[in-house]
């Protein structure tokens, strides 16, 4: 379970994110929506405990972030939007270090797994270097998932993935909440949004604009259709349709 | 205002912004005002006064060999100019990022407005060499330092449009025709040929006449080595040295104290000039440059990383690392084995069994066969080098540590190590490597040591009365005096590489991230920082651990008379080296908590901050 209360992150005493309140429960999937610039990779980080949060307080699987950090993140595994891997490690090797960094017992057997789901069976000796874009994402995606986390957090998962990619990448995802992990994905391509998330979590400027499934927003929001998509709620709840 | 001008411009005081905007954060001030101090009280001042007494020296007695000095390096450069333009091959380098490059090549600017920006873009470069020139030159004396700056500018930035213009020129050629790039290069050969040949006679007269100088120097100078013997016997040369002799005039004519304001100005003429001509031929080059250019940025920006060495791995050797990772286990040995990959994936084991090998080979030989004395003399020298420089130096050596994982902090920052486990793990793959090079060395003094006994010179190593003393041989002398050393070095490696470590934790901005090491200004600084951090805290730690030995010593041998034992060495070693690991190990519970109150949004991840 993810919890995040009253969180703010400011940077000189501007606020990146303000005051930003969320709850994911184990098995589903929230969609972290909002304009460039609105606070969502700063809340992801300060979630993954990647940068300390200004104030406010973040629960991962019950651990708080703050005061019990290494046993939180034992339970996360975090997706950043660029594939950060080591240039030196190879794809089997990157796993091998996984395994020991959050002590996967059937580390080798899970990680064959994985690296089947991922197609990339066969590259287990190449480096980064040697792979795709979307290779490297699925090697990120992969060394997230050996541990099995409890908690997933994915910024812009579909980036460089190709149709196919994307495809498994939302099976994935839907897998691993099926499992009973709490995801939380951010993304611009809502309609990724719309197809794999069971609540969709608007910010703007640090804030949140709305919150809920897609039919509780229909509801928040006057004058919209009752079949209005992602796309139309987000650009009427951030302003960004002209107030059309 | 041109918008590359405007570039440049903005460039510079997006620069100082920066700068000035680190030291608003306290930790930057802080580390800037300590730096300053340590550079001006520790380095610059007995540098200065070092060169103060030199230049002085320089100047009063200069004048009677200024003639020659300034025909020799006149005729040197000709030489090598000579000898440079024979040379077949030259890049055209015009230095832009990448992504200058994929900004102002497709902009609707002039191609010459671009190779200018290049040109003055790299004049930061030259300036701050020419000020280092400058001020280590100028003995202190603002007129002199002027002086020197501008002329060290002019020369400076003379060789960097030559060496441009050269590469442009060279680059050209291979768009051209074959036959009209053939005559060009025959041109330029030919020529380059014919003055090395005028050159070589001339030469060899001069080395034919060394013999004969002896006596009164003056009386030499107005002999063989004067410019005017050169003028009788080789006018050709002197008139081809003519421009050359205009050049070093420069440097040479501000030791002259008798030249007068006008007269020093009109030595600038002739750089100036060649300066500009320089400058318009390479602005006006029509070679290609851009397939350089983008290739050098981007040779540039993979030099921080590792990955293009590892490419070249075997499938076999993809496969090894130093030792064995199995999922259990403490998580930060993962680190540590990632970090070894980072320098070597030999296995630790087979590195150590061959190092074993080699090492009893070679003692077993030295057994049975003599070495040369200065073939010993080579091996303790070295070895004591590597025994010394290693440990001091691991931290500036090696990088496979949080210098590396700092890029990558949005991955590293996720990993469930406790801060000061993860902190520990980095330290420890450089001081490893450090301390593995320095036991071998140690192995190398022992190899040396044996040898010896062949000579009947044990005393080389200075050990025959100190093994009388403690009632054992030489040999046993060392072996004890290096177990002593294994413990010390292991600790002053960690030391190295801790305070390296802390250092990027405290000014990631000040720190070159990744493997690549720079040269730059603050590079040098942050260096000259660590090493006084490392002697303050060597003197810290060692004091206590020497104290204690000492008292020891003390006691044993003057109050109650007993004999000190070899055996005893490496018991003191070890109590030396107790209070610095000591020190380490709060040092790296200072690094772990660092870490765990590190946020890396401005310095590290690039953050799009708000409001700036």
């Amino acid at each position: 379970m993810i919890e995040i209360t009253n969180l703010v992150k400011a940077y000189d005493g501007i606020k990146g994110v303000d005051g930003l309140s969320l709850r994911v429960e184990p098995g589903q999937i929230l969609g972290l929506v909002g304009p460039n610039g609105a606070g969502k990779t700063t809340t992801l980080r300060c979630l993954a405990g990647i940068i300390p949060a200004t104030s406010g307080r973040i629960t991962i699987a019950g651990f708080d972030l703050r005061h019990r950090p290494t046993e939180a993140r034992q339970c996360l595994a975090f997706v950043p939007d660029e594939p950060y891997l080591f240039d030196h490690l190879t794809v089997r090797d990157h796993l091998t270090l996984f395994a020991r960094l959050y002590r996967v017992d059937d580390g080798q057997a899970h990680a064959d797994t994985l690296l089947r789901d991922a197609a990339l069976t066969g590259r287990e000796l190449a480096f980064p270097t040697e792979l795709s874009r979307g290779m490297k994402q699925k090697l990120v995606v992969a060394c997230a998932l050996l541990h099995r986390p409890r908690v997933l957090v994915l910024d812009e998962p579909l980036t460089g993935l190709d149709p196919a990619a994307m495809r498994q990448m939302k099976r994935t995802v839907r897998q691993t909440a099926d499992n009973g992990a709490a995801i939380i994905i951010s993304s611009h391509m809502l309609h990724l949004v719309e197809e794999v998330c069971d609540r969709v979590l608007i910010v703007n400027q640090g804030r949140t604009v709305l919150e809920g499934t897609l039919t509780e927003i229909r509801a928040e929001l006057p004058d919209v259709d009752a079949d209005a998509d992602l796309e139309t709620l987000f650009l009427r709840a951030t302003g960004a349709d002209g107030g059309s | 205002m041109s918008p590359l001008l405007y570039l440049a411009w903005r460039s510079l005081r997006g620069r100082v912004v920066g700068w000035l905007r680190l030291m608003k954060q306290p930790r930057y001030l802080v580390g800037t005002l300590a730096g300053a101090t340590w550079v001006g009280l520790f380095a610059l001042r007995p540098m200065l006064q070092i060169n103060r007494d030199a230049a002085l020296y320089l100047v009063e007695d200069v004048s009677e060999w200024a003639p020659l000095l300034e025909f020799s390096s006149a005729l040197l450069l000709l030489i090598f100019v000579s000898l440079w333009w024979l040379w077949p091959y030259g890049k055209a380098l015009v230095e832009l990022t990448e992504t200058e490059l994929h900004l102002l090549l497709p902009a609707p600017l002039r191609r010459r407005h671009i190779i200018q920006y290049a040109v003055l873009r790299s004049q930061w470069g030259v300036l701050f060499g020419a000020a280092i020139v400058a001020f280590f030159s100028s003995g202190g004396r603002l007129s002199v330092f002027a002086w020197r700056l501008l002329t060290t500018w002019l020369l400076l930035t003379l060789w960097n449009l030559h060496a441009r213009g050269r590469g442009l020129w060279m680059a050209q050629l291979s768009e051209l025709p074959a036959a009209r790039a053939w005559r060009r290069r025959v041109l330029v050969v030919g020529t380059a040929s014919l003055v090395l040949m005028m050159v070589a006679p001339a030469i060899a007269a001069l080395v034919a006449s060394v013999p004969d100088i002896q006596g009164d120097v003056s009386t030499t100078l107005q002999g063989p080595l004067s410019p005017d013997w050169f003028r009788e016997h080789h006018p050709a040369l002197s008139v081809l040295v003519l421009p050359f002799r205009w050049l070093s005039r420069v440097v040479l004519g501000g030791l002259d104290m008798e030249l007068t304001v006008v007269e020093r100005l009109g030595l600038l003429v002739w750089p100036a000039l060649l300066v500009f001509a320089h400058n318009e031929w390479v602005v006006r080059s029509q070679a290609s440059f851009e397939d350089a250019s983008l290739a050098r940025s981007r040779r540039l920006a993979a030099s921080q990383e590792a990955g293009a060495r590892f490419l070249k791995l075997k499938q076999s050797q993809r496969r090894a690392a130093p030792f064995r990772l199995r999922p259990q286990g403490r998580p930060e040995l993962g680190i540590l084995w990632k970090n070894l990959m980072l320098a070597h994936r030999t296995p630790l084991t087979t590195i150590g069994a061959s190092a074993l090998l080699i090492l009893t080979a070679a003692t077993a030989a030295v057994t049975w066969v003599s070495l040369p004395i200065w073939l010993i003399g080579i091996l303790v020298v070295g070895a004591l080098m590597v025994l010394v420089m290693t440990p001091l130096t691991a931290g500036h050596q090696w990088r496979n540590d949080l210098r590396t994982d700092l890029l990558r902090a949005e991955l590293i920052r996720t990993w469930p190590v406790a801060g000061w486990r993860l902190f520990g793990a980095e330290v420890a793959g450089p001081a490893i490597i450090a301390s593995l090079y320095a036991t071998l060395a140690t192995g190398v003094l022992l190899i040396a040591g044996v040898a010896t006994r062949h000579l009947g010179v044990d005393d080389v190593m200075l050990v025959s009365d100190t093994a009388t003393a403690l009632g054992t041989t030489p040999l046993g002398v060392l072996a004890a005096a290096l177990l002593t050393l294994i413990p010390l070095v292991a600790t002053v490696a960690t030391l190295s590489a801790t305070l390296q470590n802390l250092v990027a934790l405290v000014w990631p901005s000040w720190v070159q991230l990744g493997r690549r090491r720079a040269g730059s200004a603050a590079h040098i600084g942050q260096g000259l920082i660590t090493s006084l951090g490392l002697m303050v805290a060597m003197t810290i730690g060692l004091l206590p651990g020497v104290i204690v030995s000492g008292t020891w010593l003390l006691v044993q041998i003057q109050v109650l008379n007993v004999a000190l034992g070899a055996w005893q060495l490496p018991l003191l070693g070890l109590l030396t080296a107790a209070p610095l690991a000591a020190i380490i190990a709060v040092l790296i519970r200072f690094g772990g908590f660092l870490w765990d109150r590190l946020d890396p949004s401005a310095e590290l991840l690039n953050t799009a901050i708000p409001g700036r």
